[in-house]
């Protein structure tokens, strides 16, 4: 499990997430994204579901591209339906797509506390890369 | 580094006024030009927010400069509180990052007959009141469901639409800035996700810093001009901050991608993804000021239906008609915006795309967009300051339509980021200094409402005295704050 670290921005949320693998990385920017919206989790996964988030096309060997379309596909389903990712298998990671299996908690306003709505996933100073060790890191602004 | 202090040049050319020259960065087309005094200066060069001032000045067909306003902080792309016109006669582009996530974000004030001494026995009771008629906070949806044949009537005619199926008065609609309606939306222009997002948070106030406020006049520095906006010494306003929620953050991520993709084939080269961009009279920049407008006009219907809401819980609060408690809209700004414009360039009038990213219209009096009841004072600004000291009435004024497009700034402008406001107090705190001070608040998130405490904003009466001395906008009022709902 890769770790996530927020730093500071005047208006809004940064945030730094490491983890060993890219599959690694994209589950831990999505648990960091959705803490910084959510006090109380759900309790249990209730829906599995496909997820496939595909960059545009001219994009698709842009990594940091593919980390910005999975979490904005995951922000969909929370406002749309109000699903928090909890557990994630992946089925791959392809130039420019990532494929998984997400089981999402239900999210209920009157019981889970809440604290930042997360507008967007911006592109200002974002980074994802490979360390020489062959973790992943990347670096990021939430709009908030 | 993002984040890192400003260490590039500030050079001071006017009582209020701080120059980037186009020197400092090669790419640079025009100046920067920061509005604001010696003390806020200081703070300005804290972020990364004067480098993102001269990254805009980047941009094809920019006119004059790259403008910064008072409350200017660091954003992503254009700095919160930057002004950008674009020439579309001279290759001038549009830029979503010149506008925001949160499409047409704005502010609108409502006036009262109702004195302090009405007010102050029942804040506890209005507060209440709101807190539980108006949708707030992380995941909530809005008062109102509309079918897919109607949110396309919401794109098309904003507050209008809502207006006509009862929800306010046809004189809001004078009172709003545009009439609560940008022409040229266009519908087909939006994603289905945008509609999928906006269909059910229309009428909610989302979270964040948007706000409901009961507030107070305490003091008045223009009586002519605040007679014409219908305020006196101890009469109540209510305030409500919000924009477009997920049906425009869902257009701007759109065009983002879009203008990632035309900033390379139009070959500009940016210094900041964010900034990505086309020619305003491309088919790229065509089809977001289509989706753009529509979010806006989505973002004026909202703030149409919260003030219904607003109106409905104080008339049962009083026991009387909306009507008989005089609340008039006084005006409703837009702060994240890009608008076509005519102002007058090198002694030309020229059509020109300005874009307003966290700031204010400032049209002066005889300005023909500004509603014929304020025609002799000036358009009103609302500047919110922050929930613990006072917000501002201003009216534009002349100066704004020759140096700055007729902008000004939009609110106090954060000091001081999220995670260093919540080491230093804790929402329940808040609440308490709040109380102590004779403010009733109430929240979703207590985290959220540490976030937003007073401290973590500069102090927006240095602001908007920057403003005045500057000779863009004049103080008409000042308001303190009674009681707030926050998401």
């Amino acid at each position: 499990m890769g770790t996530f670290t927020v730093f500071d921005h005047t208006a809004d949320i940064g945030l730094d997430v490491q983890g060993r693998s890219l599959e690694d990385l994209l589950e831990t920017a999505a648990r960091a994204v959705f803490d910084q919206m959510l006090e109380d989790w759900p309790d249990k996964v209730e829906v599995l579901d496909e997820v496939r988030a595909a960059a545009m096309p001219g994009l698709a060997g842009d990594t940091a591209e593919l980390l910005v379309v999975w979490l904005q596909e995951l922000l969909y389903r929370f406002e749309t339906g109000r699903l928090v990712p909890m557990t994630f298998e992946f089925g791959g990671i392809g130039p420019g797509e990532v494929r998984a299996t997400v089981g999402f908690g239900r999210f209920e306003p009157c019981r889970h506390r809440t604290r930042l709505a997360v507008k967007a996933v911006t592109y200002h100073g974002l980074d994802v890369h490979r360390e020489p060790d062959g973790a992943w890191r990347a670096r990021f602004i939430l709009d908030v | 580094m993002p984040g890192e202090a400003f260490t590039g040049p500030l050079e001071k050319v006017g009582d209020c006024k701080y120059r980037i020259p186009k020197s400092y960065k090669p790419g640079m087309r025009v100046d920067g030009l920061i509005y604001a005094d010696e003390v806020l200066i200081e703070q300005i060069r804290r972020d990364n927010a004067p480098d993102q001032v001269a990254n805009v000045a980047f941009l094809p067909g920019i006119q004059k400069a790259s403008l910064a306003m008072p409350d200017i902080h660091w954003g992503y792309g254009f700095p919160i509180g930057g002004v950008a016109a674009m020439d579309p006669a001279e290759g001038g582009v549009i830029s979503p990052g010149g506008v925001g996530y949160d499409i047409n974000c704005g502010v609108r004030a409502i006036r009262s007959d109702l004195t302090r001494e009405d007010v102050q026995p029942r804040v506890e009771q209005i507060v209440t009141e709101f807190f539980t008629r108006v949708p707030c906070g992380v995941g909530e949806g809005g008062t109102v469901t509309f079918s897919p044949s109607e949110m396309r009537r919401v794109c098309l005619e904003g507050a209008r639409y809502v207006v006509r199926r009862g929800h306010g008065w046809e004189e809001d609609l004078e009172r709003t800035e545009a009439g609560g309606c940008i022409e040229g939306a266009d519908p087909d222009a939006v994603s289905k996700r945008a509609y999928d997002r906006g269909k059910d948070q229309v009428g909610s106030l989302g979270a964040g810093n948007h706000f409901l406020e009961v507030q107070a006049v305490d003091e008045i520095f223009d009586e002519r001009a605040a007679e014409a906006l219908g305020v006196a010494k101890d009469s109540v306003t209510f305030m409500i901050h919000c924009g477009s929620r997920g049906f425009g953050h869902q257009v701007c991520d759109d065009y983002i991608k879009t203008m990632r993709g035309a900033a390379r084939k139009y070959g500009f080269d940016l210094p900041d993804q964010q900034l990505c961009c086309a020619p305003v009279e491309s088919e790229e920049g065509q089809q977001y000021l289509g989706a753009m407008r529509a979010a806006a006009n989505y973002a004026w219907a909202n703030r149409q239906l919260l003030m219904a809401l607003v109106r409905e819980a104080l008339s049962r609060v009083f026991g009387k008609p909306a009507e008989r408690l005089g609340l008039r809209l006084i005006y409703d700004v837009a702060h994240n915006i890009a608008k076509m414009e005519t102002h007058t360039v090198d002694g030309r009038e020229r059509l020109l795309c300005v874009h307003r990213k966290g700031a204010t219209r400032a049209f002066p009096a005889g300005h023909a967009e500004v509603p014929r009841v304020y025609r002799d004072v000036g358009q009103p600004v609302i500047i919110p300051g922050d929930m613990g000291r006072y917000s501002f009435l201003l009216v534009g004024l002349p100066g704004a339509m020759e140096e700055t497009f007729g902008s000004v700034c939009h609110g106090a402008g954060r000091a001081m980021s999220r995670t260093e406001a919540t080491r230093r107090v804790s929402g329940e705190q808040v609440r308490r200094d709040l109380a102590a001070k004779g403010i009733v608040a109430m929240a979703r998130s207590w985290k959220g409402l540490a976030e937003e405490y007073s401290g973590a904003y500069k102090d927006v009466a240095e602001v908007v005295q920057v403003v005045e001395r500057a000779g863009l906008a004049r103080r008409v009022c000042r308001l303190r704050p009674l009681g707030v709902v926050k998401g």
